[in-house]
């Protein structure tokens, strides 16, 4: 598993790369929580992210939690079909903003 | 579906380290049945959900976890073997998926996620542990063209 951290002042772009499972979740979470100082909004780029279990799903949502009690904001993209297939299994597609691409991330996020 | 039957087990250590092991395992074990890979995929994480239960739950400490792989004509049958206590799947709350975030649950997932990705789940109280025992059924379009 891999994480890369890139961005400007005002959004900060995570690509997780790998599987976020039970073993790896605590180490995402960890990673995107150091990324967050100073309340910049958050693109999620999961284009690498070939597996997505319930821990990692926990840690989404605890992410969203936070975002809806900040002043950042939040959008996944890039989900492959696996990922996309969970999120709706778990009823987690109607809770956050997922773009198609990075660009269509930030698009969003301009849009306010 | 390749004419396989059989029962095939893998013991590992209470941890998770040890997901990408039990998760290859169970993947070729289903890919052997004829499954196509999106169900492969179900499957593994089906088993994931299971085996980090068992992880977190065992009843001794460093009790090794046990997953085996039974081909059963059409489907296949999965088992985590593991010391924790028996509980019954009656007694988990079903998330609600159509609650606002605020109302969600952080966690609380791996159970929905077992019972959403295969067509059947138990939990059978053994001799000393119990085990979670999920069962996926070939169906005509699923099936994959793997050759041994």
């Amino acid at each position: 598993m891999q994480i890369e951290v890139s961005g400007d002042q005002g959004t900060v772009l995570v690509a997780v790369s790998g599987r976020i499972d039970a073993y790896t979740a605590m180490e995402v979470e960890q990673r995107i929580g150091e990324a967050l100082v100073g309340d910049r909004n958050l693109i999620l780029d999961l284009a690498g992210t070939s597996y997505i279990s319930s821990a990692g799903l926990r840690v989404l949502i605890a992410l969203a939690k936070r975002s809806r009690g900040s002043s950042f904001r939040m959008v996944l993209c890039c989900l492959q079909p696996d990922v996309q297939d969970v999120m709706e299994i778990a009823g987690f597609t109607q809770l956050f903003d997922i773009a198609a691409s990075r660009e269509a991330a930030a698009a969003v996020l301009q849009a306010g | 579906m390749g004419a396989h039957a059989g029962h095939t087990e893998l013991t590992v250590p209470p941890d998770a380290a040890y997901l990408d092991v039990v998760g290859g395992f169970v993947a070729a074990m289903a890919r052997r049945c004829g499954f196509a890979e999106r169900e492969v995929a179900r499957i593994r994480l089906a088993t994931d959900e299971a085996f980090t239960n068992a992880v977190a739950h065992s009843g001794e400490v460093g009790a090794e976890v046990r997953v085996s792989c039974c081909a059963l004509g059409t489907a296949l049958r999965v088992s985590v073997h593991d010391r924790g206590p028996w509980f019954s799947l009656a007694d988990v709350e079903a998330p609600d998926l159509e609650a606002p975030l605020e109302k969600r649950r952080i966690g609380g997932l791996g159970v929905h996620l077992m019972r959403s990705l295969m067509d059947e789940v138990e939990v059978v109280a053994e001799a000393g542990g119990k085990a979670v025992v999920m069962v996926k059924h070939l169906g005509g379009e699923e099936r994959s063209t793997h050759a041994d």
